[in-house]
């Protein structure tokens, strides 16, 4: 059967002031990309990319980025309004059903919109949730709440994931700290920002010829659960179980997990509820919350995971990605590299 | 180099009309009245959903219950938003009816955040004339349900819906208007900037000497880039046109005018801009054409700098 592996990732995540377009952010990610792979761009069959134009309010603007993108001869190119992980599950599915040998994955992010988050909240439901005008960050502490609730989990906790994400800080200073929707302060929250990811992904065939290590993918999988908030025990995600369970993740050891919380207490659903039987080192690039490239995130999750094995650090690493409100869609991304 | 950036708003509207459960809830909540559905399974779900989200079987029965709930999660919004439903702090809550399976996303104007907590019991407040809208409830409200209102632990009436049977339409209006900060990026504010001091500029490949106007950060075709830059003559030829006809919103010119392709001298992509001082019966693809700038006091860094282009009359 085919494998594909990771051979080549890069990022950059820059602030809210940078002065460069989506095609300008995103070209130098890929060439890095590239070079990493060792993958000529002629070798490149499909291309798979992710961004939101309600992020930056530009019509059509997607276009514009693909100045970045091997583009002649024309490619079998699939652009998805979603964080770029889930283009690579589709540009994975497209390298196993024998479309190409060689795939790029790409992301890229400039939410330039006030407030980015709450353009998100737009998407919901438009009947009987959009009039109430929900917030994207009062939605995520409805779930803060119920974790609470549950008994499980305290304030205090989202402060340790705090300082271990942000690199410091004491939990009782924090605690300290105004809510900005209780029970969530300002520093729960991901800093949002603008961004870019690229990806190589290779079949075996093409992987082999690059002296480089692949991070073979060994499960990759996503689940929805349904849109309706008040349907759901926000304290749970049992879509991330599912997956979890479904690429092999629960139960086994991984060196390295990257988690996609864009909210302190969301990396405490998450990994509990994929519930891996040992985790060494958990979210060692930072994680969503100190940099929050809104539709990048989740694929530098995931490349960050996949470094982790091509760079020697881990053998075996799996990264996560979620999309919409309180975690309603996850991917898991299991990777291994060769004995 | 620092690029231009400029405030940019974009706004749509969308009037959606309902179907099905979400029909049934809306139409129910016009007369004051609160519907959920009810699945083969006797789960109680609102708001109602035509299909078991488990099964997939069609929802058996709508059944109308009481006013009063509890608030199972919450939240506070201590700085309302102008498109906030309620114009003083609130909280954000889900709130589970009495005999409901599911709870309900609102709000509950309580006063101050002290007087919310998780389980505490809350009833609807109606607005005064019902609209077939989640906001004909105004806000949940502290306490149990008095009055006139409905109490209830459970389904007040299981037979088939009164509020189906209605056939009422019930539209659902959205309004969005989402501020923005608009960012070209670098190369666009070279060539935009330059507009403003009336020149216009294009951007060279250095691996297939191709020329495009406006520049690109790279060269499409090769991916190589910075392109290097070029200064282009204001005066090129029509590769393409149509006449506009028929009125559409945004709408500035008179009616007809022509849209044109139009390629400068020493580019090798056209771009479009507007061809006036001609009937639009006398231009032809292949028509020399030229650049009419606006007064030099009105030059800004924008395409409108150049007013529109005009025949030259050569070569007739």
């Amino acid at each position: 059967m085919t494998r594909v592996g990771v051979v080549g990732f890069a990022s950059e995540v820059v602030s809210a002031s940078d002065d460069r377009n989506d095609a300008e952010l995103l070209a130098p990610v890929v060439d890095r990309a590239l070079e990493a792979s060792r993958v000529s761009p002629t070798d490149i069959e499909v291309v798979g990319t992710a961004g939101s134009e309600f992020l930056n309010g530009v019509v059509g603007g997607v276009m514009g980025a693909f100045d970045a993108l091997p583009g002649w001869p024309p490619r079998a190119h699939s652009h998805l309004e979603a964080d770029g992980a889930f283009a690579l599950y589709e540009s994975w599915v497209r390298l196993m059903a024998g479309e190409g040998r060689a795939a790029l994955v790409c992301a890229f992010s400039r939410p330039l919109a006030h407030d980015p988050l709450s353009v998100l909240a737009l998407q919901l439901d438009p009947y009987l949730v959009q009039p109430v005008r929900p917030d994207a960050t009062s939605l995520a502490a409805l779930q803060a709440r119920a974790l609470v609730d549950s008994g499980r989990y305290r304030e205090s906790d989202f402060a340790t994931v705090v300082t271990a994400r942000r690199g410091g800080g004491d939990v009782d200073d924090l605690l300290r700290d105004p809510y900005i929707a209780s029970p969530l302060r300002p520093l729960d929250c991901s800093t949002v920002c603008s961004g870019a990811a690229a990806m190589v992904l290779a079949v075996d065939e093409v992987a082999g010829r690059s002296e480089g290590r692949p991070a073979w993918i060994t499960g990759i999988g996503h689940r929805m659960e349904r849109q309706s908030l008040g349907a759901r025990d926000l304290s749970m995600s049992p879509s991330t179980s599912a997956v979890s369970t479904d690429v092999g993740l629960s139960g086994s050891a991984v060196d390295v997990l990257e988690v996609h919380a864009p909210y302190s207490h969301q990396e405490l659903i998450l990994v509990e509820a994929m519930s891996a039987a040992e985790i060494d080192r958990l979210n060692p690039s930072g994680g969503a919350l100190p940099a929050d490239p809104v539709m990048a995130t989740g694929l530098i999750r995931i490349g960050s995971a996949a470094a982790a094995i091509t760079s020697g650090q881990a053998h075996r690493a799996a990264g996560h990605a979620t999309n919409g409100a309180c975690l309603q869609h996850n991917l898991i991304c299991l990777m291994e590299a060769d004995r | 180099m620092a690029g231009l950036r400029a405030p940019h708003t974009v706004t749509y509207s969308y009037r959606r009309s309902t179907g099905g459960a979400t029909r049934v809830f809306l139409a129910g909540l016009a007369s004051k009245e609160i519907w959920a559905s009810r699945s083969a399974t006797g789960s109680i779900e609102i708001p109602p959903v035509d299909w078991d989200p488990r099964t997939g079987a069609a929802t058996e029965e709508f059944v109308r219950l009481g006013e009063q709930g509890v608030v199972r999660s919450w939240t506070w919004v201590s700085s309302p938003g102008v498109n906030s439903p309620l114009p003083q702090p609130f909280a954000l809550a889900l709130v589970q009816m009495d005999g409901a399976d599911t709870a309900l996303l609102h709000v509950v104007d309580a006063g101050d955040e002290e007087s919310m907590s998780t389980g505490m019991v809350v009833h609807a407040d109606w607005r005064a004339e019902g609209t077939g809208s989640i906001l004909d409830i105004r806000a949940f409200v502290p306490g149990p349900v008095k009055g006139d209102q409905v109490p209830t632990s459970g389904p007040l009436d299981s037979s088939l819906t009164e509020a189906a049977g209605r056939g009422l339409t019930v539209d659902v209006d959205t309004n969005v208007s989402i501020p923005y900060t608009y960012v070209p990026g670098l190369t666009l504010s070279g060539f935009l900037l330059a507009l403003g001091e009336r020149r216009i500029d294009g951007g060279r490949c250095p691996s297939c000497s191709g020329v495009y106007v406006p520049p690109r950060s790279r060269c499409p075709e090769c991916r190589i880039g910075p392109l290097e830059p070029v200064g282009l003559p204001d005066r090129g030829s029509i590769a393409s046109y149509t006449v506009v006809h028929i009125p559409f919103p945004g709408l500035t010119m008179e009616l007809p005018f022509v849209c044109a392709w139009i390629r400068l001298d020493g580019a090798d992509v056209p771009f479009a801009h507007l061809v006036g001082e001609v009937d639009p019966d006398d231009v032809k693809v292949g028509q020399r054409v030229e650049a009419v700038w606006v007064p030099d006091r009105d030059l800004a860094p924008t395409w409108e700098s150049v007013s529109h282009f005009r025949p030259t009359g050569e070569g007739q």
